[in-house]
């Protein structure tokens, strides 16, 4: 299974302590040149190279084709009151995913508005960082026995992360987990 | 492949639009966001409002990595 990462889905998982993860739930993460420039700060330059180093990451070189999905996305965003602007980034992440079947993860706004609003444009996966954890669980990379198991698991993601959980998207996750 | 995000409905996104917006509000540590620079100042505030780090970090020319370290740094949770 292949994932196209953005930038922020980048950053936010550079901080997690159980940040590889990723590399044991999918068999190759692809990223564009757009996400490499972009990450300076040390923490998620140094998970990038790492990743790379170990063949876990691939730098995807973009064609016509991508541009083009990346002109429809970007168009789609302009002309929909509703959609926050796209920047190319997560374009080019979004059109990756297209182009190689791929899960999109995410936590930009545009693309998970463009995924609500528009899903037959964007027909891959979008999954956020809520997702992983619950797919990880699902596929029996993070044990857990119970409801306060999983709690934890999303309280040492925030803590790491400063990224907050909705109740409804952790009441969501824990029927999905039937907890 | 479950298409996770697939699952999400417009009322859905204004929850988590108003949720967001009430916890960075609440979280954030104003002090510190009111003693920085303007440019650093208005951009954490355009995240606390919008909870759009893209966003952000384009309309105020800061890098979104070094946007989102001073994110954590002034206790502005991420919400999506």
């Amino acid at each position: 299974m292949l994932a196209s990462i953005d930038t922020c889905f980048l950053i936010d998982w550079s901080r997690y302590r159980n940040r590889f993860l990723l590399t044991r739930l999918f068999d190759r993460l692809l990223v564009s040149e757009h996400v490499l420039s972009e990450a300076e700060s040390e923490g998620a330059l140094s998970f990038i190279t790492e990743m790379i180093g170990d063949g876990l990451m691939y730098l995807v070189p973009t064609t016509s084709e991508e541009d083009r999905i990346v002109h429809r996305l970007v168009m789609l965003s302009l002309n929909d009151s509703r959609i926050p602007e796209i920047h190319e980034t997560e374009a080019y992440t979004v059109a990756i995913a297209l182009s190689y079947n791929a899960v999109v993860l995410t936590e930009n706004k545009a693309v998970l508005w463009l995924k609500v609003y528009h899903p037959e444009v964007i027909s891959v996966p979008v999954w956020r960082s809520i997702d992983v954890l619950v797919e990880a669980v699902i596929r029996g990379l993070i044990s857990i026995n119970d409801r306060d198991d999983f709690i934890r698991v999303l309280n040492n993601f925030t803590e790491d992360t400063h990224h907050l959980f909705s109740e409804v998207d952790i009441e969501r996750a824990l029927r999905r987990l039937r907890l | 492949m479950k298409d996770w995000a697939g699952q999400l409905t417009p009322e859905d996104l204004e929850y988590l639009e108003e949720w967001g917006r009430r916890v960075r509000r609440e979280m954030a540590d104003w002090d510190f966001i009111k003693r920085l620079p303007r440019r650093l100042r208005e951009a954490l505030t355009y995240l606390v409002e919008t909870g759009d780090l893209r966003q952000a970090s384009m309309r105020y020319g800061i890098n979104i990595c070094m946007l989102d370290e001073l994110r954590i740094k002034a206790k502005i949770p991420l919400t999506l």
